[in-house]
Formats: C-alpha cells, sequence, structure tokens
C-alpha cells in the first residue's frame, strides 16, 4: 500500500531522514517508534506532502505521491493527526467532522441527515457523544486527540497516520486510546502509529520500525524489535519506560 | 537630458532620505515586535502639532519646537503601544494591524479639533541651498540626509554595542527564550517602541521644517511612505529602510519627472505590488521575514 | 419617511456590501485593506453601462459585479503566496493603484450635447438612470435592502453548506485543511472573487444614488472601515458586519451628538473590542451559545437531530 523508497530530508543543513525506507500492506498495523528528534513526524510530513522528500520516492497504491500536495495525498485516501493536535477551535465537535466530510469528499454539497446521523455515530463509538454540540476550544487534549481519531475516519481513508495518540495522557487514558485504535484497526484499516509508550505499541503493532538520527535503524516483528540491541542502545535503554 | 537625469536623482535621493528616516522608526518596530503599527505616521504628525503649537502660540524657539514634537510623537508612541500592542495578546498580529488603525482615527481627529484650521507654520531649519554645477541642492534636504545617516550609524552601535541592544535583539529573535534568560521583554519592547517615537519625531521635525507647513493629512502620507519604503527595503531590516527609502525617492522623481506627476504615486505602488509578489523579503531579504509570514497567519 | 433618514438607511445599506465583502475574505483568515478598489470598479463599471452605453439598471448592476469579480480574480493570483501582513499591505497597494488609475481615467463620449463619463480626477459626473426613471430616493433605498437581502440569503447558505465549512476551515488552520483534502488555491481564489463582486454590487448601487463619482472617496479609509465593521460586529455570522456598519454609520455618523468627535468614539470602540473581543461582538462563540438558547427555547426534543429547528444564523455545519 506504502512504499517509501531511500527517503532524504534536510532542514537548513541537518539532515533529519537520510535514506529512510519503509513499506506497509494493506491492513497492517505499524508502530513507529524513535528517540525526540529522530524523523518521526517529518516522515509522516514527507509522506503527505506538507515538506516533500528531497531524494527518494514515497508510492501509495502504486502511485508516486513524491511531491503531491497534502491535499491531492488526501484525496487519494490519507490522513492523519498531529502531534499537538489540530482541532477548529472556533467549531463545535460536530462542525470538525462536517467540515473534514466536505474537505475529503467533493461531492458532498451540504449535510444530510444521514450524514449527521453517521458522524454522531462515530463520535458516540469514541465516547464524544455528549460533546457533539459543544465548541472544540472547550474540549480536554485527551478529547482533542479522540477527535482527531474520529475526523481521520470521516472520509473514509485506505490510511491512516497517527501522531502520539496517546501523547500527554494518562495511563487510564492511554488505555481508552489504544482500545480505540485497536477497534479502527480491527476494522481492516491500514495504520502507522508513531507512539513512545511502548506498552501500546507492543500491544497494537504487530511490527515495528524504529528510527534514530533520521535513519531506520530496526524493522520487523514486535518481539523482534524490542530484543534488538541496537533499539535497545538508542531508544530503550536511555529512557525509563513503564 | 542627462543634467534632469541627475538632477533628479539627487532630488529622488534627498527626498527619498526623509523617506528613509521614516521607514526607520517603522522597521525598529516591525524588527522587534513582529508587527505593524499604521499609527506611527498619526503619532508623528501629533508631535509635529505640539511643536507648531509653540511656535505658534508662544513663538519659541528651534530647540523648543523640535524638542516639543519629539515628545508629542513618544508620548502619542507609548499611548499607541499600550493600547494596540502591549494589550493585545503576542502573535495577533493582524489584531494590531487593525487596532493601530483604530488609533490612528482617534489621533487624527484629536489633532482636527485641537486645530480646526487645517494648514499650520512650522518654522524652518536650514534655509539655504547649494548649488554646484548645474544642479541645485537645498539645504533642509542636506540636514536630512546627514539625519538620516547619524541615527543609522547611532541605532547601529546601540543595537550591537550595548547590553540593551543585545537584549532588544534577543527579544526580537526568540521573545519566550529571552524571557527565559530573565530579559524583561515587556519593558524592552516598550523601551524599542519609544525609540522608534522618538526616531519618527526627528523625522517629522525636519520633514515639517523642510516643508515650513504641517497639516493632519501628514499623519497618512508618513504612515504610507515609511510603509512602502520599509517593504520595498525588506521588513525588519535597517539597512534595508535607508536603502527602500532612497528607491522610493528616486522612483518618485523619475517617474514625477518623465511620466507626469499623476504617475509619481502609481509608479511607488506598482513597485511596491512588484516587490510584494516577486520579491516579498525586499532588497534586504532576511531570513525572519519568512518566519514572520508564518506567524502572522493567525489573526 | 424623514429624508435625512432614508438616506442614513441608504449609507448603512450600501456600506454593509463593502462590509461583508471584507467578511467574506476575514472568515477566509485574510485581512484586506483593498476592498473599496472593488467597491469602486463596480461604480464606475456600472455607471459607464447605464449613462453611456444606455443599458438598463439590471444589467448595469450585473455588468459592475462582474467586472469587480473579474478584477479581483485578476488580483488573486498575484496574492495567493502573499500571508498575512504582506497581503494587507498587496490588497492596500493594489487598491490604491486602481484609485490613481481611476484618476486618470478619461472615457467620455458625447450625449445630448454633453460629455458624460469619467473624467479622470474631476470625477464621473452624470450617472442619472435613477432620476431619470423617476424613482424615488425611498423607493431606491428599498431596493437597495432588497438587493442586500438577496446577497445575504446567498451567503446564509454558503455557510451551511459546504463552500462556508471549507472558508473557515482555511480560516482557522490552513495547514489542516490542506491535510483534509482541501485545494487551498481554487477557495482562496473562489473567496477573493465572491467577496470582490459582493463588493462591486455595492459600488454600483452607490453610483447610481450619487450620480456621481469622485476616485479620491474610493481610498483606504474606506477599506479599512468595512474592515472594521466585521471586527465590531463579529465574525461568527454575516450579521456581524451590519451591525458594525449601525453602529459606525446609524450611531456614531448621523446621531448628532458625537460630530466631530466621531472618530475618537469608533477609534477607541475598535480599540477595546480588539483587547477583549478580537473577533467581535457576535464571535463564533457567541453565535453557538445563541443557537444553543434558541434550541433549548423554541425546540422540541425530537427536532434537535433532524435540525429544522435551527435558525438561519447558524455558520459552518
Amino acid at each position: 500500500m506504502l512504499e517509501v523508497e531511500r527517503v532524504s530530508r534536510s532542514f537548513g543543513g541537518v539532515a533529519a531522514l537520510t535514506d529512510v525506507s519503509l513499506e506497509v500492506g494493506a491492513g497492517e498495523v505499524v508502530g513507529l517508534i524513535g528517540p525526540n528528534g529522530s524523523g518521526k513526524s517529518t516522515l509522516l510530513n514527507v509522506i503527505t506532502g506538507i515538506s516533500p522528500a528531497e531524494r527518494g520516492v514515497v508510492r501509495f497504491d502504486g502511485r508516486d505521491v513524491t511531491s503531491l500536495r497534502p491535499d491531492r495525498t488526501a484525496a487519494l485516501g490519507l490522513t492523519r493527526t498531529f502531534q499537538t493536535p489540530r482541532v477548529l477551535h472556533r467549531m463545535t465537535v460536530l462542525e470538525n467532522l462536517s467540515a473534514a466530510l466536505f474537505a475529503g469528499s467533493p461531492k458532498v454539497r451540504r449535510l444530510r441527515k444521514a450524514d449527521r446521523e453517521r458522524l454522531n455515530g462515530l463520535l458516540e463509538e469514541c465516547g464524544l457523544g455528549r460533546r457533539v454540540d459543544e465548541l472544540a476550544s472547550k474540549l480536554t487534549l485527551p478529547e482533542q486527540r479522540r477527535l482527531e481519531l474520529v475526523r481521520t475516519l470521516v472520509s473514509d481513508p485506505k490510511l491512516i497516520l497517527l501522531d502520539e495518540p496517546a501523547g500527554g495522557m494518562t495511563p487510564a487514558e492511554t488505555e481508552g486510546m489504544a482500545r480505540l485504535i485497536a477497534e479502527v484497526a480491527a476494522r481492516g484499516r491500514t495504520c502507522i502509529v508513531i507512539e513512545h509508550k511502548i506498552d501500546m505499541i507492543s500491544s497494537l503493532c504487530e511490527r515495528i520500525c524504529v528510527l534514530d538520527f533520521g535513519r531506520v535503524i530496526a524493522d520487523g516483528t514486535t518481539r523482534e524489535v524490542l530484543e534488538d540491541e541496537a533499539v535497545l542502545d538508542a531508544y530503550l535503554g536511555r529512557r525509563d519506560i513503564a | 537630458m542627462i543634467v534632469d537625469f541627475v538632477q533628479n536623482t539627487l532630488d529622488g535621493i534627498f527626498v527619498g532620505s526623509s523617506y528613509s528616516l521614516l521607514a526607520i522608526g517603522f522597521t525598529l518596530i516591525f524588527g522587534v515586535m513582529r508587527r505593524l503599527n499604521l499609527s506611527y505616521g498619526p503619532s508623528i504628525m501629533l508631535g509635529t502639532f505640539a511643536g507648531t503649537l509653540l511656535f505658534v502660540e508662544f513663538e519659541a524657539g528651534l530647540l523648543a519646537v523640535a524638542a516639543a514634537t519629539l515628545a508629542g510623537a513618544v508620548l502619542a508612541g507609548v499611548y499607541v503601544e499600550r493600547v494596540c500592542f502591549w494589550a493585545i495578546r503576542r502573535g495577533a498580529a493582524l489584531a494590531s494591524m487593525v487596532s493601530s488603525f483604530a488609533i490612528w482615527m482617534q489621533l487624527e481627529e484629536i489633532v482636527t479639533v485641537v486645530f480646526p484650521d487645517r494648514t499650520y507654520p512650522f518654522p524652518p531649519l536650514a534655509d539655504f541651498a547649494l548649488e554646484p554645477g548645474p544642479f541645485f541642492v537645498r539645504g533642509d534636504h542636506l540636514v536630512m540626509f546627514a539625519c538620516a545617516a547619524a541615527i543609522t550609524v547611532l541605532l547601529h552601535l546601540l543595537l550591537y554595542r550595548t547590553r540593551f541592544g543585545l537584549a532588544l535583539r534577543a527579544v526580537s529573535r526568540n521573545p519566550a527564550a529571552a524571557a527565559f534568560v530573565g530579559i524583561n521583554t515587556g519593558l524592552v519592547l516598550f523601551s524599542a517602541f519609544a525609540l522608534a517615537s522618538a526616531i519618527g519625531g526627528v523625522a517629522g521635525y525636519l520633514i515639517a521644517a523642510a516643508d515650513q507647513q504641517i497639516t493632519p493629512f501628514f499623519g497618512l502620507w508618513a504612515t504610507f511612505k515609511g510603509l512602502i519604503a520599509m517593504t520595498l527595503g525588506g521588513m525588519g531590516s535597517i539597512p534595508g529602510a535607508i536603502a527602500g527609502g532612497l528607491l522610493l525617492g528616486i522612483i518618485e522623481a523619475h517617474s514625477g519627472w518623465y511620466l507626469g506627476t499623476e504617475y509619481r504615486d502609481l509608479s511607488a505602488y506598482a513597485v511596491l505590488f512588484a516587490f510584494l509578489v516577486f520579491r516579498p523579503g525586499g532588497l534586504f531579504a532576511q531570513r525572519q521575514t519568512l518566519r514572520s509570514q508564518l506567524a502572522a497567519r493567525r489573526v | 419617511m424623514d429624508e435625512y433618514l432614508v438616506q442614513v438607511l441608504s449609507n448603512i445599506g450600501m456600506i454593509s456590501f463593502l462590509a461583508l465583502s471584507a467578511y467574506i475574505l476575514l472568515i477566509t483568515g485574510e485581512i484586506s485593506f483593498g476592498q473599496q478598489a472593488f467597491f469602486a470598479i463596480g461604480a464606475y463599471a456600472s455607471g459607464i453601462a447605464t449613462a453611456m452605453w444606455g443599458w438598463g439598471f439590471w444589467p448595469g448592476l450585473v455588468w459592475g459585479a462582474a467586472a469587480a469579480g473579474a478584477a479581483a480574480f485578476l488580483l488573486a493570483w498575484p496574492t495567493l503566496r502573499m500571508r498575512g501582513l504582506f497581503f494587507a499591505i498587496g490588497t492596500l497597494a493594489f487598491a490604491e493603484m486602481v484609485r490613481l488609475i481611476f484618476e486618470i481615467f478619461r472615457y467620455q463620449v458625447e450625449i445630448d450635447g454633453e460629455l458624460v463619463g469619467p473624467n479622470g480626477s474631476e470625477g464621473f459626473r452624470g450617472i442619472r438612470y435613477i432620476f431619470e426613471q423617476d424613482i424615488s430616493a425611498f423607493h431606491y433605498m428599498l431596493l437597495i435592502y432588497a438587493v442586500l437581502a438577496g446577497v445575504l440569503a446567498l451567503l446564509f447558505v454558503i455557510e451551511r453548506t459546504r463552500l462556508g465549512a471549507i472558508w473557515r476551515m482555511l480560516g482557522e488552520d490552513e495547514l489542516l485543511a490542506e491535510t483534509e483534502g482541501v485545494n487551498r488555491t481554487y477557495y482562496k481564489v473562489l473567496a477573493t472573487v465572491v467577496a470582490g463582486a459582493v463588493a462591486g454590487i455595492g459600488g454600483a448601487l452607490y453610483a447610481h444614488m450619487n450620480t456621481y463619482l469622485e476616485p479620491k472617496i474610493f481610498n483606504v479609509m474606506l477599506g479599512v472601515h468595512s474592515l472594521a465593521y466585521g471586527l465590531i460586529g463579529g465574525l461568527g455570522t454575516a450579521f456581524g458586519p451590519l451591525i458594525g456598519v449601525g453602529i459606525d454609520i446609524g450611531l456614531l455618523e448621523s446621531a448628532r451628538i458625537f460630530s466631530g468627535y466621531r472618530m475618537i468614539v469608533f477609534g477607541g470602540l475598535v480599540a477595546l473590542l480588539l483587547i477583549f473581543r478580537p473577533r467581535g461582538l457576535l464571535d463564533e462563540a457567541a453565535v453557538h451559545a445563541l443557537v444553543a438558547w434558541w434550541r433549548n427555547t423554541f425546540s422540541s426534543p425530537a427536532k434537535r437531530s433532524g435540525g429544522s429547528g435551527r435558525p438561519p444564523e447558524r455558520p459552518g455545519a
């Protein structure tokens, strides 16, 4: 489904990604981990076209999307969340979703009753049912993250990129978020999840890819990767993980 | 022919030096705050009216008039800073800009209420002229040019040789980091604003003295000339403000002469628009201006 | 109706178009100092059509709006890459260019032994269609408000459907909108064109009420005022800018107690609002609260999910 081939990207002389390759098959849930500043978010930006790769190729569904703008990759079925949640504070929760629906589906001209019910249903499922008509600025951080997750589902995407979906959450909230993602994955959606919480990653993903200083240092099944010496050195050894 | 061309260029440079003077204060505020103060010209205008008040009512001398002009400009500037910049949260660049426009309306109306006669005399400073060869140079224009040069040098020394300059540059680069290392960013911004207003006061005094008269319309004129000159030179850059002012003066002088006076301002705006499209960083493009563009995206 | 009152109300109606024009760009996140240029283009184009080409009023109005929209389309491309302050200065430069071009624009024909048409800084006299058709000031005022109601209705439809939601999305978070699939170029250009055409309609109405156009009235003060109206009245609904116009022209300019001090009050009001309510009186949160109150008070719970009990000013969605 997604092929990233020897992609490089630098910012003002600092290499953020060097020769990164990654393949994700349909239905897979891949964890993307690595220390802060290792290039995880940059990789998502490269894939979605926010900051295109300087070298290398990104293919999605067999199509070269390397230099496509973000709205074009979105139209092909790529959607994402952000490390710092981006919700539309001046709109209600439901309006946030309907805006995403309009943005993702050019044929929808106005919100019909069926659309409204579908969006309400999605919100209900992720526990935001009571907040439908609340302004998004009133949501707590975990709620904003959940809203972002629901938003990715609105336009029926092929690949979902989640950037630290449980960042800043308590263990209980993290567990709730993990359950939600698991439900999404169980319906056969392909996901890439960036996360620091290894417990969550190992329960969600069969496969993990590890970035360090902009390079892939490990890529394999969850068990293999979590026992890998280089990974332990680069990441786990330095951090006290729960 | 060639004499006309050189004379026009000379005129342009000398008139341009008054634009440069206006642009320096403008760009100082923008460089430090990353926000635009449209009330800059009207504050200066208020200052010159304070000067003219002393001149008309009390027949005050040159120094007193200059001091009153400076004091008026700084006072008005401080008012603008408190209302439009200090009171509005950082990052809301557009809100500050619109607010500064609102205060502009206020300052202009205050002046027209207090001075109902529109046009008032202003004492001349250097009423002589030089005639080297076939050319003609006005004395007050020479003084203006010298002042622009002197202020640039002094400002450079202040920015790069003093602790205050260091703090100012730190705040302009990264206000949050500056605050973390113990700089009182509010005070630095306030001082920078007052300093810029003082420079504006000098500019206003010299221009009014050259024109020997003053009207409330001066506020609009000063804001626009300063704004265009600053944008041509590159927002936030002091050498840019000088170059932009001179460039604007030269463009106006030549287009006025060759195309006719009705094309003078039109050419200036056309060049400004072309710069915004093709070279938004101005003559002296700075890397920060790109960042400020991003910062200015939200109201 | 009192003649003065008719004139004040007509002015409020015409300036409302300009305020709505600025508002459309404000909700897409852009501050334009140049909407008065499209007001001027609409005024000149429709005036030329009726006074010089012998067109009727309505074709002239449509032509004025179309000319303004076309000019906006041309402006939209070079300004697409300008952001924030740069967009503001760019539109300012454009509008001043337009005004200065009208200062030198001469195009006159002889009609009934008299030269008619734009004559540079002398202005454009003799746009007498309304006068010749014997339409009273009162009826013309009704006409202005009928057109305004049409434009408002269109804006409310836009705000309740796809286009409005996407404009507001772009206005709040451009990057998010793009990653969700919004083609920024298309929607920004569209917003600029619609805003230009709305200002053009106002200009056309203005030309025919005044019968005389002078380039210098289309200066930047007019543009910044129209911008301020949205910021005073609120950006949560298209009623916001109208409230702003009402406060300024209806209250401050026309009430004689403020005469001579209008700008001191108006300027202070705008500055205070920007500090305490940066998106105006009727901002998104206020509109949302009003809608919620309306729904709780006037509609039964059964209607809620159906949405039939919603008042028209609901933004987005």
